[in-house]
Order: structure tokens, then sequence, then C-alpha cells
């Protein structure tokens, strides 16, 4: 072991828990040590300058704990440490603005607020945006909102897929991939990414197995919207394809069941599920995954994103005030949207792979910039305790 | 000696007249990356250059990240460190070099008209077999350092950093093999691969002349201080080399294997170094100690007539898996900068057509480049004199 120079500590008024300070480049600062446990919760560090902080938190609280650096005027958190054990020390770099604060530590039981913690300075020559925590109670209405509208699809969903139903028991394979395309766009507007809908989001819209050649698709052994393009658009007889038609429509049914329930999409679901989406999309549909036949990888996509308005607009006033890369998200969401639906043309959808290197390239940068701007709203919509209790819900 | 090599910072400086990354002994880890251009027009092709600018400096100088949108803006962001290299950053001798390709200076950005003179797709050399998909790009990034894990934080920074406006062609990671016993370092056919650098490392006006574009003649202004970075992908029959005579391997480069002498040189010898002993062949008319068509002769046959054909190499071996018939697809990220492509590389890849060598391997993707100017000071950025 090469031997370190004795690091230089801010004050510590308790160290029963061990402080082990871990090496940092030589041009930056040695980081702030604060205790947690005081009557106060943290008593180490009321305030300097302002500028950016490497800070070490120790919790000695004697139970888990989440700390906040909180302005009290406008209930904004600029650092916070989340999931924080007992007994343990965490690191967080976080730019803190001028402005009056206080620390708070919320445990299980217990809430302790700081005295007040006062950073000088000049505003800093960049944006730091604190953020007032979202909890689960705020994300109800949301919640509700969204699971409302997907209800609101299915009864227009199921009838599609009926109508799919009588297109193949009339043998009429053409009106049968117009309107599976019809039923399935619809369903890839409801968010089922990542497997949301688990099994029977699987029922409904499993790939395809992999490793199995397009020409086998149709015979291999899968079910719902994937396994009934194999079939129809590898020219199987219509009648052989009802019987999973069925079942889809089965699958669909229990979706409805499963939706009815408190709590399908749970808070952490729905900061997330805009966000996933677009990734699912990004990751299978822009790779030529899922495809079984129909080369519709483009219409899935541009499904994908009125899935992400949607999973986006009941969210829209927690972000409006606190996303400060709202518009931009917006903006490029429309972009991305307009350059996929570019691809359809009279005669259909281009399939992904007639698109020349370049076309590929625009779409696959719309859309992995789309990513990057979501990831924003998924942070700030994560669910965390509130800092005080703030009465009923509101939107105001 | 625990954690020597890893908390030794090994910073290049990222200010001046030329880019880093090209005369630097070559680190041990490399990638070489094109892109297709996605930006939308000349302003977002203006903000990328100088986005990937301030990321390269952060990167490589460490301090904060460049301000803006996911960087230290508060509470509404993941990360901007991906945390590979840890809390902070370490620079781990990396450099990242910038190169454009001809296609940039179609007519999507209004640069026509400042192309570099040489510039263009590259050739296809009779015995190439190149796959289009890997060929050619808008931009270049040539990205090094003494460990991988440094290559490829900063490549993940540095896509991120320019999503919406750049997409990736084709890349292929690289390594130098560590000297064995000393010299240079090997290639994957066993061979010391580039010891001609040393005699043009070693003088600056042979640098100046060799290596650094200049403006003039039907030069643009602003390429002065560039170089013309040839990139390519060079699968080498690594199995079918290791089943011919060590005789014929010797035969085919020129020179002998364990001490990289040339086959017949000069008498100037000094013990240890052979590899740097200076070829001869002026008693060797017909080949019969070293072949009209072994490499080295043929690239460079010292009678004074190539000394202005000499370029500086900086390739790298690599290994990429394997091939449908079950053999080891190696080879070489063969590069090298030219103050000019067509008297430099060209002439000599020319020269090289039908060499002994053409049996062992198989170029198949690449492209030429234009490395940029150098960034001369807090204001200026890659790109800025193409584009002001």
């Amino acid at each position: 072991m090469r031997s370190r120079p004795t690091p230089k500590l801010g004050p510590v008024t308790s160290t029963t828990a061990s402080v082990n300070i871990p090496a940092t480049p030589p041009s930056r600062p040695q980081p702030i040590v604060l205790v947690v446990g005081s009557p106060y919760g943290i008593d180490d560090w009321l305030g300097g300058p302002a500028g950016r902080y490497d800070f070490l938190f120790v919790n000695n609280e004697g139970a888990g704990a989440e700390i906040y650096l909180e302005d009290p005027a406008t209930e904004r958190i600029y650092v916070e440490v989340e999931h924080f054990g007992r007994g343990v020390t965490r690191t967080v770099t976080a730019s803190v603005p001028p402005g009056t604060y206080r620390w708070v530590c919320i445990t299980d039981y217990t809430i302790k607020y700081s005295r007040p913690v006062v950073v000088t300075g000049a505003p800093l020559p960049y944006d730091v945006h604190g953020i007032i925590p979202v909890t689960g109670l705020d994300l109800r209405i949301p919640i509700n909102t969204y699971v409302g509208w997907i209800t609101g699809q299915l009864p227009a969903l199921t009838e599609q897929v009926n109508r799919l139903r009588g297109d193949l028991q009339a043998g009429d394979a053409a009106a049968a991939k117009a309107d599976w395309l019809i039923a399935h766009l619809t369903y890839e507007t409801l968010g089922g990414a990542y497997r949301a809908y688990d099994e029977t989001g699987d029922d409904i819209n499993a790939d395809p197995p992999r490793g199995v050649a397009p020409v086998r698709l149709a015979d291999a052994d899968f079910t719902g919207f994937r396994k009934i393009e194999a079939m129809v658009w590898h020219d199987r007889p219509p009648a052989t394809i009802v019987p999973h038609v069925d079942a889809l429509l089965e699958a669909i049914g229990r979706l409805a069941d499963e939706l009815a329930l408190p709590n399908a999409i749970t808070p952490i679901d729905m900061g997330r599920r805009a966000h996933e989406i677009l990734e699912d999309a990004l990751q299978w549909d822009l790779n030529g995954i899922g495809d079984a036949g129909s080369q519709t990888e483009l219409a899935t996509v541009d499904a994908n994103l009125t899935g992400v308005w949607q999973a986006l607009d009941p969210l829209r006033p927690i972000l409006r005030k606190q996303n400060p890369y709202l518009d931009q998200t917006d903006e490029q969401l429309r972009l991305t949207q307009q350059l996929v639906r570019g691809h359809h043309h009279a005669e259909g959808w281009a399939g992904l792979a007639s698109l020349t290197v370049r076309q590929r390239a625009a779409v696959n940068a719309a859309v992995q910039h789309s990513v990057e701007l979501l990831s924003h709203a998924a942070v700030v919509v994560d669910p965390r305790n509130a800092t005080r209790d703030r009465g009923p819900i509101t939107h105001d | 000696m625990t954690d020597h090599d890893t908390t030794v910072p090994a910073n290049r400086p990222f200010e001046g007249a030329h880019q880093a990354g090209i005369l630097e002994p070559a680190q041990r880890a490399a990638v070489v990356i094109a892109f297709l251009v996605t930006a939308a027009d000349r302003p977002a092709l203006r903000r990328m250059f100088r986005t990937l600018t301030a990321t390269i400096r952060y990167l490589v100088a460490g301090g904060d990240a460049p301000a803006g949108r996911g960087s230290d803006d508060g509470l509404v962001s993941p990360p901007y460190e991906n945390g590979v290299l840890g809390p902070g950053t370490v620079p781990d001798g990396l450099t990242v070099t910038v190169s454009v390709g001809a296609s940039l200076f179609d007519d999507r950005f209004g640069l026509a008209d400042v192309k570099p003179a040489r510039l263009r797709a590259m050739d296809e050399f009779p015995n190439d077999a190149l796959d289009p998909e890997r060929c050619d790009g808008d931009l270049l990034l040539q990205i090094c350092a003494d460990h991988p894990d440094t290559v490829l934080h900063a490549l993940r920074i540095l896509m991120r950093a320019t999503r919406a406006d750049l997409q990736v062609l084709w890349q292929m990671e690289g390594f130098t093999s560590p000297p064995r016993p000393s010299g240079t370092p090997r290639n994957l056919f066993g061979f010391k691969d580039g010891t001609a650098n040393q005699e043009i490392l070693d003088r600056a006006d042979l640098v100046d002349q060799l290596v650094w574009t200049k403006a003039g003649g039907d030069e643009p202004d602003w390429v002065t201080g560039g170089s013309y970075h040839v990139v390519r992908l060079i699968r080498m029959f690594v199995e079918f080399w290791d089943r011919i005579s060590i005789n014929e391997q010797q035969r085919i480069f020129g020179r002998d294997r364990n001490t990289g002498a040339p086959l017949s040189g000069r008498r100037e010898r000094v013990a240890g170094e052979e590899e740097f002993q200076i070829p001869s062949y002026h008693r060797d008319a017909h080949g019969n100690t070293v072949p009209l068509t072994a490499h080295i002769r043929l690239a460079n046959p010292h009678d004074g007539t190539a000394d202005d054909r000499r370029m500086l190499r900086r390739g790298f071996n690599y290994s990429a898996g394997i091939e449908r018939n079950g053999q080891l697809d190696m080879g070489m990220i063969f590069i090298c900068f030219n103050a000019d492509l067509d008297r430099q590389f060209v002439a000599v890849q020319t020269l090289l057509i039908d060499e002994a060598l053409v049996d062992y391997i198989s170029p198949f993707g690449g492209g030429y480049f234009f490395a940029l100017p150098g960034v001369r000071d807090a204001d200026d950025w890659l790109g800025r004199g193409m584009l002001d």
C-alpha cells in the first residue's frame, strides 16, 4: 500500500461509524463530512460559498434515512441521499446555488430539520435545478388518468381484433393484413414495454422466438399478435389462424381485468413508463426484432411514440413545474414522430430493411436523442418522501 | 508497487497547433469509430463540434464536465458520468483524435469548397475485399489510452454528448502489444511493425515535411496543422501464417522475425537495436536475399527515391472473434498520418500491389480521413477553421 496524506476533515461530532475518506483527484478539495444523527439531523455544514461540493454522509441515525438539502421557501431539494441505510457512508457531489436551506433527515418514524444552511455568493454560471419531491400519493391522479385512458382503448382494440377474426373467417387475406396492422398498432400505443403487462402482455404481443428462420416462424410455438402476423404473412390457411385470434381476444380480456386492480401501475412504473416505451422501441423494433413478416417496424415505433405522449400527458402538471427540459423533449418527440411518419407512403409503411444507411441513421439518432431527453422526466418523477405533511393532493 | 499504473495521471496537453494522438507513441488500447453526421444543418454541425471539443477537453484534462443539460444541473438528470473510471476522471494517457471524411463535404453543410484537396472515398486496391458497411464515414474518432476502460469510458461520454448528431457507421477496437522483448511492438504475425517511424520522429524537419498538411496550392487555408489520416482494417490470416515456414515468413517481410533486422543491411549495426539497421539492396539486385516482392523492399527501396513517400504509422492489432469458417478473425487496424495522401500512402500502397504478403491478408474496411488542426486556445474548437 502506498501511503496517502492524512485527509483534512470537516468537524466530526460523532464517529461511531468508521469514516473512510475515498481518494479524490488532487485538483478537488476534500469532501465535507456530514454525520447524520444529531437532534437537528445534521450540524456539520451550515453553509459556505455557492459552488460544487463533495459531501460524505455518515449515517449514525440508527435507522435507514433519506437526507435532503431543501430550500424551505420553495420546497425544492438540491442534494439527496436516498436509501441511506444505518451505519454506512455515502458520497454525493452536487452544486449548491446561493440561498438559505435546511437539511431534512427522514426516517420511518421521525423527520428532523437542521438549523439554517446559508449559502452565499453570486449565482452560479450554470443552471442548477432543485426539485420538489414527487411522492407516491402525488402520482395517484396521473396513474388513474393513465389507466383510465388505457382501459378506454380496450373496447376499440377488441373490436379491431374481432374484425380481423371476421376477415379470416371470410378467407380474406388482404383485409386480414390491413386489420391486423390496425389492431396491432392500437395495442402498441398502450405502453406494454419491458414486460409491463407480464404474462398477459406476452400472451398478447410476445416477440417471435429467436433463432427461428423467418419462413418457419408461422409454425413456431408462440402466441399473440406476432404469431398471427407470421401465419397471415406466410399464407397459412385463414381458418387455422382463427383459434390464435380467439386466444388473443381472451388475453385482452384478462388485461382489462388486471388493469382494474388497484396497483396495476405503481408510482415507480408511472414515472418511468414514457421513457421505457421508447427504450423498448429502440432496443427491439429498431434492431428489427419483433417483426414476423409484415415489415411494419416503423409503424410500431410511430405507435410507441403515441404511447409515449399518452404516458407523459398525465404527468404534465408535475413536469411543467419540475422538468426544465420538457419543452425540448416535446419538440424532439414531435420531430421524431414526423421523421418516422415520413416513411409511411401511399402503398404502406417502408420496412426497416428498405431504408438507406443514412435514413436509418437519422431515425436512430432521433429516437436516441428522444430517450436521452425522456430520461429527465423519469428522474424527476421518481417517487420520493415528502419533506413535510402536504395535506390533500392538489395540482394547482 | 500496488496500484501504480492506474493512479499516476498521464495527461497530454489538449491545446496546440496539432491534435494529440498522432505523434505520441501508440497507447495500449484504442478504438477507431466512424460516424455518419445526422446533424440537421450547419448551425447544428457547429454545435456538435463545439460539444465534441469541450467534452474531449474535459476527458483529457479532468476538472468539471462541460456545463449543460445533464451535467451538474441539479436533481433533474441521470448522472453525467458513467462511473467506469470511478469518481473523478483519470487521464490515463487518453487522446481523442477527430478527423473528417470526404462525405462531410457534400451538399448538406455547404462545405464543398473547403474540402481538403486529396480527401475522397477510400481507394479500392486490387487485392482489397472492401465491405461497404465498414468503409468511409463523415467523421472519425480515434480514441486511445493506456487501458481499455479509459477508451470505452471516453467513447460513451462522447457519444452521449453528441447523440442527435452522430451515428456510428463502423468501429474496431485495437491494442498495442508491449515490446517483446524490446523495441517496436509486434503485429499478430509476430513481426515488429512500424520500425521506420523512429527515423521520422527523431527529426522535427521530417515530421513537418511528412506529417503536417499545409495550406497552399490546391489545399484550402484551414488545413494547416492537420494531417491525412488513413485507416485500413486488414484481416490477417494468422492460422494460415502459422502453417508456413519461418524462411517464407521472413522473406515475405524482408526482416528477421526475432530481431526485426532487415535480411540485408548496411554495416552500422548496434547490438540490441538490429531492427533500426538501414536495409541495403545494392548487392541484391535480383532479390536472392530480400525478394523484390518483400514488404519492406517494395515500400522503401532505400535508393533515395522514397524519402518523400515515408509516412508516420500508428496502427493497432485487433482480435474480433471468429469467422464463419472457424478461423480466428485477427488483424491490424493500419493507421498512418500523411502530409499528402497521394504522395505518401497511396504511392506506397500502389507499390505494394501484389506484394508477397497479399495471400495472407485481406483489407476489408477503413477510410481516408483528415485529422483536423489542433485547438489553439480556450475559445478555439475543432473544425472551426472549416466552418467559420
